[in-house]
């Protein structure tokens, strides 16, 4: 879509505007997956950008524009989690133990609407992080280990609990399987 | 014996050494079980509905274009000093018009003075101040204690308000009132939760009162110079 930017010697104000218009609601979504919060998504995806603004000479052009924001972006929401909450590895947790939801759970049900979304708040913190990155946005397992400062078989096993978990909340997908 | 945790590895192709996706190659080849469940694994992971995108809000949407253009113009080495400051007063009166504009067309209950008068205001922002605080202490003096997630959405209404003018005093280069506004939010987040059974959020509840109380005191008696009387 932003093929043509690549042949730019530069990137001036224009393309920011060009990409923003046109790729804000994907960058936001991915950062509201992450956070689970409206505001700390709008907080990732303003740092992403003016992120990118300020190292835009080093933009070379190997991803698209639009791709460069959206991992600056993941890579925001994560840190902001990371500060507010922290990533707590829970090593033997029972995946029949679903927490209650909380506000900010239920407003993100409400926002995203039935479906996936709606299940995802079974998740714990890291446990939806893992899911997102790895089936969501198809990071390496080792990105993500990187990324979260979590070994790869923590980074593992919360996948495997996230999967586990939404087997059995998404009863409906289950069933007519 | 493969479990599905080790054929979720192997349907993401990652996780697990080559030997180890070999054998499990193999087996699927030889074994109709493991077979079955792979299917019904990969069946189900299909399936899985597809995340869909959800665009920010306007008021969010302006946000970003207003910060990026206040960030490209404080980089611009063109402008003069007069003129970046004229620029950045520019963005900052339109940030605040366009963002208080768009939230109450956003809700019903207006939360601040009318965008128009907002924008000619010769000082948007202390205008804008007041407005937040005198809304702030009404809906915080009305909080409801059996409802959370009114009650979340009601605070982080004020938080999101907050955060707009602790941008616009940065952006006016109001260090000090933006400190005193960011130290507004742990409070807020700490009331946006609901107070357990049998408890009571009267001490964040009257320390916010007072604070805000005092704002508005100190932003009555010398509007224009609020920063000096912090």
């Amino acid at each position: 879509m932003f093929a043509w930017l690549r042949s730019r010697p530069r990137l001036v104000l224009d393309d920011f505007h060009a990409v923003l218009a046109e790729r804000s609601p994907r960058w936001y979504s991915a950062c509201l997956r992450i956070t689970g919060d409206a505001a700390l998504a709008e907080d990732a995806v303003q740092d992403a950008l003016l992120k990118a603004w300020d190292k835009r000479a080093d933009f070379r052009g190997e991803a698209e524009l639009d791709t460069w924001i959206h991992r600056i972006a993941i890579n925001a929401a994560i840190d902001l989690v990371r500060k507010l909450r922290p990533l707590e590895v829970a090593e033997a947790e029972a995946f029949e133990g679903v927490a209650d939801s909380s506000p900010v759970d239920e407003r993100h049900s409400q926002e995203f609407g039935a479906g996936l979304e709606l299940a995802m708040r079974h998740l714990s913190e890291l446990e939806r992080c893992c899911f997102v990155l790895k089936h969501v946005e198809q990071w390496r397992l080792i990105e993500i280990a990187d990324e979260l400062k979590i070994s790869q078989d923590s980074i593992k096993q919360a996948l495997f609990r996230a999967l586990r978990k939404l087997r059995l909340a998404l009863d409906p997908w289950r069933s007519t399987t | 014996m493969i479990n599905d945790d080790e054929l979720l590895l192997y349907f993401y192709q990652d996780g697990l050494d080559a030997a180890r996706r070999e054998a499990i190659s193999q087996l699927l080849r030889s074994d109709l079980e493991l077979a079955r469940r792979y299917q019904q694994l990969r069946a189900e992971l299909g399936q899985i509905p597809a995340p869909t995108d959800v665009p920010p809000s306007a008021a969010a949407q302006d946000r970003l274009r207003l910060r990026l253009q206040q960030r490209a113009a404080a980089a611009s080495p063109s402008r003069s000093p007069r003129t970046f400051a004229m620029t950045l007063a520019g963005a900052t009166l339109v940030l605040l018009g366009v963002a208080i504009g768009t939230r109450i067309a956003e809700q019903a209950a207006p939360v601040a003075g009318p965008p128009v008068a907002a924008v000619a205001d010769p000082l948007p922002l202390q205008r804008g101040l007041r407005s937040h605080f005198r809304d702030a202490r009404a809906v915080l003096a009305q909080l409801p204690l059996d409802d959370a997630a009114r009650r979340s959405e009601l605070v982080n209404d004020i938080v999101a308000q907050n955060r707009l003018y602790e941008r616009a005093a940065l952006a006016q280069g109001d260090e000090r009132l933006a400190r005193v506004l960011r130290a507004f939010e742990p409070v807020l987040a700490e009331l946006a939760k609901a107070p357990a059974d049998g408890q009571s959020d009267s001490g964040a509840l009257a320390q916010l009162e007072f604070e805000l109380s005092v704002m508005q005191t100190k932003m009555s008696r010398s509007p224009s110079k609020i920063v000096q009387s912090l």
